[in-house]
């Protein structure tokens, strides 16, 4: 956004309301002091008598119109757009000072009516002329106090109340004129058909200090570096040479008279070019702020865009990583597994040649454990994340496994699994799955001696953070406390568990372990 | 009852040997192991098993797959019982493509080949 659409207040903008950048502001206030020493060097010499043109002053009026016009409109086309109350009043005082300048021209020239209660008199012009004078800058006094005491007015229904406002003005200019028209011999003479009366000057000093007083009232707000702040105290300082001149020619058609005339142009039409000029600025600047925004955001796009194909980059390269090192991972379980099949097969063939039944069956036992553990690494190659088991498939196949190699089938031992599908990792499953061999062993060769047949049971549940492990058979129970090897592995792996285990021995055994699901942190 | 023909297929020496030793135990005849995919196919075709149980990793650049593949394709009656240590969808896969008569995971005990090998010639 540029200078001049930056706005510190919370109305809506207008170009007149717009803050002026300081390297411009500066170059104002530097064209009000120049007009106050040009002004000011021309004062000694105000009553310089110079031939009389009485045209130059419809040339001037004519031209005060048409600014007080122009800018009176443009001020309302302002008020409509933003409400702000402010810019309506200043809008008046310019509508008054065009509405009231058209009589003073007609009385001033030959145009005027000659008959009836409208029929010009000597005074009529001068009169209209005071009026014009100290209307206005009494009306941008108003201006000032508005933006001094409530800058931030804004009028709701804005067309209702221009119309009133205008209607008001054209009344009060009508009225005005009727006044000096009707009663002017009832009013006090303000020259003798050429020089001034003292009442001239009453009045004058009075305009030019409302003028002053406006002026300062303006400089001294706490705003003053707006486009409307700043033309204004440029159009006051016209005004008041206008009114200066004016008094100190003593009489029409001196120098201070014609001086003082062009000043009030200038005052007229300041505003008028003024405006044109910030006009066109804004409307550059617009144009070049549409610009910066589009260019903004075909960089920030392209952004965006790299951003993004940085950061799929660094994903794929992420996930070949994590895929590399699954397949790394893969391939180490599948060596481990492979090893302990191995071992489990070199076991059983060392047994063959063993003549020593109990020498036998121990190696037996020790290649069930060593394929108990095959199974588990079995199960995390195909966990999907090469880091948790599922407990379900798990115990259904180290159960399939178990059945085969225990010839469970041929003793007439049924052997079921009941477990919830519960994933856990590999330091859990190991131990577990150990325990569940170990357990289902005993049972087979402890529970059934001499019976044709029986049961084994093994059920995994979870209860919440909990996981309960049963594994049970109807055989003939316990007749003492195992000791032996067996019940020793059984108690370490408990203890590897954090679990804790108890043992029903009545009615066959039933053996339940309790323990966490996860590492204790 | 005669005796049923068995070829081990399987590169680690160790396990062949365990392998053998189980299914003699069981009653089986194991005829010989191969340990590369040329050697079981060239095996299958000379020694005439009736059963082929087939590691998949093997010795050279050919797998288990191609083997069991070119045993068929040979017109051979054998049947192909998978013995596997890998559960590799893609290795699945393949394997699923060949129609097997059993697929086995190590670590596998010599009882579970032995029913595998029941259920593929009943």
């Amino acid at each position: 956004m540029t200078d001049a659409l930056r706005q510190d207040s919370p109305l809506p903008l207008t170009v007149l309301a717009a803050p002026v950048p300081q390297r411009r502001n500066r170059a104002y206030l530097a064209a009000i002091a120049g007009f106050a020493i040009f002004g000011t060097a021309l004062l000694p010499f105000a009553d310089l008598a110079l031939p009389a043109v009485p045209e130059f002053n419809i040339f001037y009026i004519t031209g005060v119109i048409f600014g007080d016009v122009s800018t009176a409109l443009l001020l309302f086309a302002q008020f409509r757009a933003s409400g702000r109350a402010s810019l309506l009043v200043l809008g008046m005082a310019y509508l008054f000072t065009a509405a009231i300048a058209v009589p003073h021209l007609l009385y001033f020239s030959e145009f005027a009516p000659r008959v009836g209660w409208l029929a010009g008199a000597p005074q009529t012009a001068a009169w209209l002329w005071h009026a014009w004078h100290l209307a206005f800058p009494a009306v941008a006094l108003g201006f000032v106090a508005v933006e001094r005491w409530a800058p931030d007015l804004v009028l709701g229904r804005r067309s209702r109340a221009l119309r009133w406002a205008v209607t008001g003005v054209l009344c009060a200019s009508v009225g005005l004129t009727i006044l000096f028209t009707a009663f002017e011999s009832q009013l006090p003479l303000l020259h003798d058909g050429r020089s001034w009366r003292p009442i001239t000057f009453q009045l004058g000093w009075t305009m030019a200090l409302l003028t002053l007083a406006a002026f300062v009232g303006v400089l001294a707000l706490p705003s003053r570096y707006r486009v409307m702040h700043l033309w204004l105290s440029v159009a006051l300082v016209a005004f008041f040479f206008d009114i200066a001149l004016n008094m100190l020619a003593l009489e029409r058609f001196a120098l201070g008279w014609y001086a003082g005339r062009m000043s009030g142009l200038l005052a007229a039409s300041f505003l008028f070019v003024m405006l044109l000029r910030e006009t066109a600025r804004l409307y550059v600047s617009l144009g070049e702020a549409l610009q910066r925004s589009s260019t903004l955001n075909a960089e920030l796009e392209r952004r965006v865009a790299e951003r993004t194909a940085e950061l799929r980059a660094l994903a794929e390269s992420l996930k070949g990583a994590v895929d590399e090192r699954d397949v790394l991972l893969s391939e180490v379980y599948h060596r481990v597994n492979n090893n302990l099949q191995t071992i489990s097969g070199l076991l059983l063939m060392e047994r063959r040649q063993l003549p020593d039944a109990e020498a036998g069956s121990a190696l037996e036992r020790m290649a069930r454990r060593a394929r108990a553990m095959g199974l588990v690494h079995q199960q995390i190659m195909t966990s999907g994340n090469l880091h948790q088991v599922d407990l379900q498939r798990l115990l259904a196949d180290l159960a399939a496994n178990l059945r085969e190699s225990l010839a469970f089938d041929a003793q007439g031992i049924g052997l079921e699994v009941a477990a919830e599908p519960v994933a856990v990792d590999i330091d859990k499953a190991m131990p577990l799955g150990l325990l569940v061999n170990e357990l289902v062993t005993n049972a087979a060769q402890h529970a059934f001696p001499g019976r044709d047949g029986g049961r084994v049971r093994i059920a995994l549940t979870r209860e919440g953070d909990m996981l309960c492990l049963v594994v049970a058979d109807d055989g003939v129970g316990l007749s003492e406390v195992p000791k032996g090897f067996g019940s020793r592995v059984v108690q370490g792996l408990v203890r590897q568990l954090d679990g804790r285990q108890d043992v029903e021995g009545e009615g066959g055994v039933l053996r339940r372990v309790v323990f966490p699901l996860k590492e204790a942190e | 009852m005669m005796e049923v023909r068995v070829l081990i297929v399987e590169d680690e020496a160790l396990l062949a040997m365990a392998m053998e030793d189980g299914l003699e135990e069981l009653g089986y005849a194991v005829v010989g192991t191969a340990a590369t995919a040329a050697e079981a196919v060239r095996m299958a075709r000379d020694l005439n098993p009736r059963v082929v149980l087939m590691d998949v990793r093997l010795k050279g650049a050919a797998d288990g797959v191609d083997a069991a593949l070119a045993i068929r394709d040979a017109g051979l009656e054998a049947k192909v019982i998978f013995v596997t240590g890998s559960r590799e969808p893609v290795v699945l896969k393949r394997i699923a493509d060949d129609h097997p008569a059993g697929l086995l995971f190590k670590p596998v005990s010599p009882e579970e080949i032995g029913a595998a090998i029941e259920v593929a010639l009943a």
